[in-house]
């Protein structure tokens, strides 16, 4: 025992050594998961406010441009609506259509941390559990998907991206409905992968990514990108191809989170069939 | 002893701000500069190892805490900062280290860039090992680990400076 002691006390050094670096290897490989705990994460309150104060400074240089932005946009989408009811009225569908958007609510966030150039790349949100953010959810901007909500607090979210190698989307080729599962592999910020594309499937080179609605995060129909190559494996039947992401990741500001009304029912709906 | 404490705590402060409000931030094709080692490669010398290595490590946890990277930064400065007292002990002479603090001016010009380059290199190796763990691309791992180290560097030698 005495000489037991000896020795630790002999080697403190080195045992101290070993306990901290098994705790950070205990803290890497259990927690880097994506249900971190709030504490270890951007959402937790002090880290939360000090980008938040971040995000004011940067985001008041900021305003003139992203207002230009918005009246851009505005003007856009109410021309749009225009043209859409037109051709709705038109076509006797409108009461009907209307209804079904009905079922989704955007929640507005602003990004006040983003990372891009890390492998595991995080964004955290300045809205939480008190805006009715649930784990989960959907988020998107105004050019297309960003990623799902992975931990939040009261009033903050951590978002994990489309640049995060630990998440995949479920997604479509819009007009030919074959079904692939993006993935982002790392490198390049504008590219992802979309992956298990059927062999029959129709598509080519330039053809739109939209969102398969498949998942509870996302409606269908959620810009995603475009096509920009395709790699046919000789031995599988399954195709991938590389898609050019619609968002740009390196300046996101200002997302929205996608609330589903219905997205309670539904969930129970698919626990109750895997039990 | 006061001052001393005082002029660390403060060097801490400013430079881990620097790391997560600014640098973290930038983006420059993959590349992150890591100037939070710099507050470890400057605790004195008299600092004792076990002082150093449990700094280091919360360090290193502070960092991930903002990164979102539990572990992985908090085992590249424990890493590092288990090495320092050897490195530290091979680049200066025995009078010296009573007293010293790891500088350009104290240790002079070759030894403490050689102590500074190697704990830089090491550091970021082991970071960007532990990242591409589950994800292993060896040349995007090279960009990443030497593009850091010259940034890192370059920031390094600009601090010197001051």
């Amino acid at each position: 025992m005495r000489q037991l002691i000896q020795f630790l006390a002999r080697n403190r050094f080195f045992f101290l050594f070993l306990m901290l670096e098994s705790l950070s290897l205990i803290l890497l490989f259990r927690f880097n998961d994506y249900q971190q705990g709030v504490f270890f994460s951007s959402a937790n309150r002090i880290n939360g406010k000090l980008y938040s104060y971040r995000e004011a400074v940067s985001g008041f240089f900021a305003l003139r441009e992203n207002n230009t932005e918005l009246l851009r946009l505005n003007s856009e989408m109410e021309l749009r609506i225009a043209s859409l009811e037109e051709s709705l009225r038109n076509a006797g569908l409108a009461e009907k259509e209307l209804k079904a958007a009905d079922r989704y609510e955007y929640i507005q966030a602003r990004v006040i941390k983003n990372s891009v150039s890390q492998l595991r790349n995080y964004l955290t949100v300045n809205v939480g559990k008190q805006d009715g953010i649930a784990e989960g959810m959907g988020v998107c901007n105004h050019q297309g998907i960003v990623g799902v909500v992975s931990v939040c607090s009261d009033h903050f979210s951590v978002v994990i991206p489309v640049l995060n190698p630990e998440i995949s989307f479920s997604c479509i080729i819009a007009g030919s409905n074959s079904v692939g599962s993006l993935n982002w592999k790392g490198g390049d910020t504008r590219f992802a992968w979309l992956e298990e594309l059927p062999d029959y499937a129709f598509w080519a080179v330039g053809d739109t990514v939209v969102t398969s609605g498949f998942s509870d995060a996302f409606p269908r129909g959620i810009p995603v990108g475009v096509i920009h190559s395709i790699e046919k494996k000789s031995n599988s039947s399954f195709h991938r191809s590389q898609v050019r992401l619609f968002t740009s990741f390196e300046s996101l500001a200002d997302v929205r989170v996608i609330s589903q009304f219905l997205r309670d029912e539904r969930m129970e709906l698919e626990k109750e069939l895997e039990q | 002893m006061i001052r001393l404490f005082l002029k660390h705590s403060l060097l801490f402060v400013l430079l881990f701000l620097l790391q997560i409000v600014v640098l973290q931030q930038l983006y420059f094709w993959y590349v992150v500069p890591l100037v939070y080692v710099y507050i470890l490669i400057r605790w004195p010398a008299t600092l004792s190892a076990g002082w150093v290595l449990t700094l280091g490590f919360l360090l290193g946890l502070l960092v991930d805490i903002n990164a979102d990277t539990p572990g992985m930064h908090a085992a590249a400065t424990t890493f590092v900062a288990f090495l320092r007292p050897a490195l530290l002990k091979g680049f200066i002479t025995k009078e010296e280290i009573e007293t010293l603090e790891p500088r350009e001016r104290s240790m002079g010009f070759i030894p403490f860039w050689k102590y500074v380059i190697s704990i830089v290199l090491l550091h970021h190796t082991a970071l960007f090992m532990l990242e591409s763990f589950s994800f292993f691309d060896p040349l995007l791992l090279l960009v990443k680990i030497i593009g850091s180290a010259l940034l890192s560097l370059l920031l390094i030698f600009l601090f010197e400076r001051f």
